[in-house]
């Protein structure tokens, strides 16, 4: 009954997690069905085994629930105990009730190689030390999410392997890292996967400002297309804004996405990021928009065209760094600034990017627009040194940030 | 910015041994003509190839559990071949992104992949919004890894097992596993 309970509500709602959920909802009815679920098992377990059936248990949730009741710490300790010597004695452990229960007769089962240690309890098996200390501390929530996880990471949870504890634990780490303790993260995974249909999430109220704020955009880039036919390259900054809307805004309204923090940030910084090349495209004389171009067996994009080709503008719209940081220098996993403008020069160099024989001219235009300025004083100037380089020209538009 | 990329990423559990090298692993996604650049820190960790028909620069993570190869494209090349014209319904067969699901689904099932995910939106391609998929990946939840609609996700036949694909979402046949869009029609790839 349970196991077709179970596929049905799985196929309906699709996961443990619901599952769990639908239980809580349904908090009465699971009491009723517990108390069911308890004789299921123990009718089971004495055909099984008990000590077969607890094995078979071990590790799971269920195998930990039915370990915290009564009757399964009852159980627990007795089987523990080496069976009394006796005849017909009923063992010196106490029954839930404080009755003196007959035992389940425990069934013949085959002794251990002498190889084989014993491993003494058969009781549902705790969890790992390392990771049972930190279930013992969480949230009742936090457990059913620590449960759902732990029953996916081991491929059986009774027996896992030293890969599966390495990774469960540093699973738990980087919740830690992320929340700042077990029990707030393991809460916040739970809660993120719960939909109601509805945007949720602490930034859900700036949903309806940046729905209007793309649109907007949108119709500002419709709007320069119309007035100036002639600049190629719109369309890319259309199709940009376009995957923003469509994509993550789309779902953080409907609620299939959670409105946090970095999901609201991602998409405002990407419309921003347009938004300023598009206000460089408005200026005089921009013949185009992202645009790629080629030379020297390279590629680059390049966000503004004007003057026929003779100058190529490149907008950041990042918050300033120095000529210390990895945005400047690079490293193994991102190329820097330094590297990409190395980069443009190299294409801007090549003969048949040259407009009335020169090279185009490289402007790096910076717009973030925090109070405190757009670019380091440092990168600007390690910029501005740049310039000649291969006979292109570097010219640097910001406003140039000094302090520390 | 001139660099604006996407990418494609995938997560290989790690049992013990060390893993791969890069350009083995490259090699076994698909990647050609990849050569290791020289120079700067960035150059010598990465090789550069063409992977889906397009260019591509290829690095590899170590990860808690997984190493993580990361196969980066252009932004723009994908763009170009998502004009704004194509119908809402737009059938998969028909998507001019075709040739780029199936060398991820190919790359998946060759690593193989426990995950991956093509990351279209530039704040997918990010470090920390990777970080954040990885934890994911970690406590091998795919309700969580489908819920972050990454523009393409797969997941191998355990961590796929049971998962329920919402509505409203499209996905790639797959002969092991899941493979599921971020989105429906045009906007399958968002």
């Amino acid at each position: 009954m349970g196991s077709a309970t179970r596929s049905r509500v799985s196929g309906e709602d699709g996961d443990a997690d619901k599952l769990d959920l639908a239980g809580l909802m349904f908090a009465d009815t699971i009491g009723t069905l517990m108390g069911g679920l308890v004789t299921a098992v123990l009718i089971w377990a004495t055909a099984t085994g008990l000590k077969a059936a607890l094995k078979l248990l071990s590790g799971t949730a269920l195998g930990r629930a039915f370990g915290a009741t009564e009757l399964g710490k009852w159980l627990a300790k007795n089987m523990q105990k080496p069976r009394p010597e006796s005849p017909g004695g009923g063992g010196d452990g106490e029954s839930p009730t404080g009755d003196q229960a007959e035992p389940v007769q425990k069934p013949e089962e085959p002794k251990p190689s002498p190889e084989e240690p014993e491993t003494g309890p058969t009781a549902p098996r705790p969890l790992p030390p390392a990771l049972q200390a930190i279930y013992d501390g969480l949230s009742d929530l936090a457990k059913r999410q620590f449960d759902n996880r732990w029953e996916r990471i081991a491929r059986d949870p009774a027996n896992p392997t030293s890969t599966e504890i390495s990774r469960m634990n540093a699973y738990l780490k980087s919740l830690y890292d992320r929340y700042g303790g077990y029990s707030a993260g393991l809460e916040a995974e739970w809660n993120r996967l719960q939909s109601t249909g509805q945007p949720t999430g602490a930034k859900a109220g700036d949903l309806p400002t940046l729905r209007t704020d793309g649109d907007n955009l949108l119709k500002s880039i419709q709007s320069a297309q119309s007035a100036q036919p002639q600049v190629a390259g719109y369309d890319a900054l259309l199709r940009r804004v376009a995957a923003q809307l469509d994509g993550p805004l789309a779902r953080m309204e409907s609620g299939a996405l959670e409105a946090n923090d970095a999901n609201v940030q991602g998409v405002r910084s990407n419309l921003d990021a347009i938004a300023a090349e598009l206000n460089v495209s408005q200026q005089p004389g921009v013949t185009a928009v992202s645009q790629q171009k080629t030379g020297n067996g390279q590629t680059v994009d390049v966000d503004v065209i004007a003057d026929n080709g003779a100058k190529w503008r490149e907008i950041k719209n990042t918050r300033p760094f120095s000529t210390q940081s990895a945005d400047w220098v690079g490293d193994a996993s991102s190329q820097g600034l330094k590297a990409q403008v190395e980069k443009l020069i190299d294409v801007a160099a090549a003969p048949e990017n040259a407009v009335r024989g020169k090279p185009p001219a490289i402007e790096i235009v910076f717009t973030y627009p925090g109070a405190e300025g757009a670019v380091g004083a440092d990168v600007a100037a390690a910029l501005r040194a740049m310039s000649g380089t291969k006979g292109v020209t570097i010219t640097v538009i910001g406003v140039e940030y000094t302090g520390p | 910015m001139s660099e604006r990329t996407i990418s494609a990423a995938f997560f290989m559990a790690r049992d013990g041994e060390a893993g791969d090298a890069l350009e083995a692993m490259a090699a076994r996604a698909g990647v050609t003509g990849a050569r290791r650049g020289e120079g700067s820190a960035y150059e010598r960790a990465h090789l550069r190839g063409r992977w889906a028909g397009l260019g591509a620069v290829v690095g590899a993570t170590r990860l808690a559990a997984h190493d993580c190869l990361q196969i980066e494209l252009r932004e723009a090349d994908f763009l170009a071949q998502r004009p704004l014209e194509l119908p809402p319904e737009l059938a998969l067969a028909a998507d001019p992104s075709l040739a780029l699901a199936e060398a991820f689904r190919d790359a998946c099932l060759a690593l193989p992949a426990e995950a991956g995910a093509v990351l279209s939106l530039p704040q997918h391609n990010d470090p920390r919004a990777i970080a954040e998929l990885y934890r994911d990946v970690l406590g091998a939840n795919p309700d969580a890894l489908v819920r972050a609609a990454v523009g393409l996700l797969y997941l191998d036949e355990r961590l796929g097992r049971g998962t329920v694909v919402p509505p409203g979402r499209d996905t790639l046949p797959v002969p092991r596993g899941l493979a599921v869009f971020a989105g429906h029609g045009r906007s399958r790839w968002y």
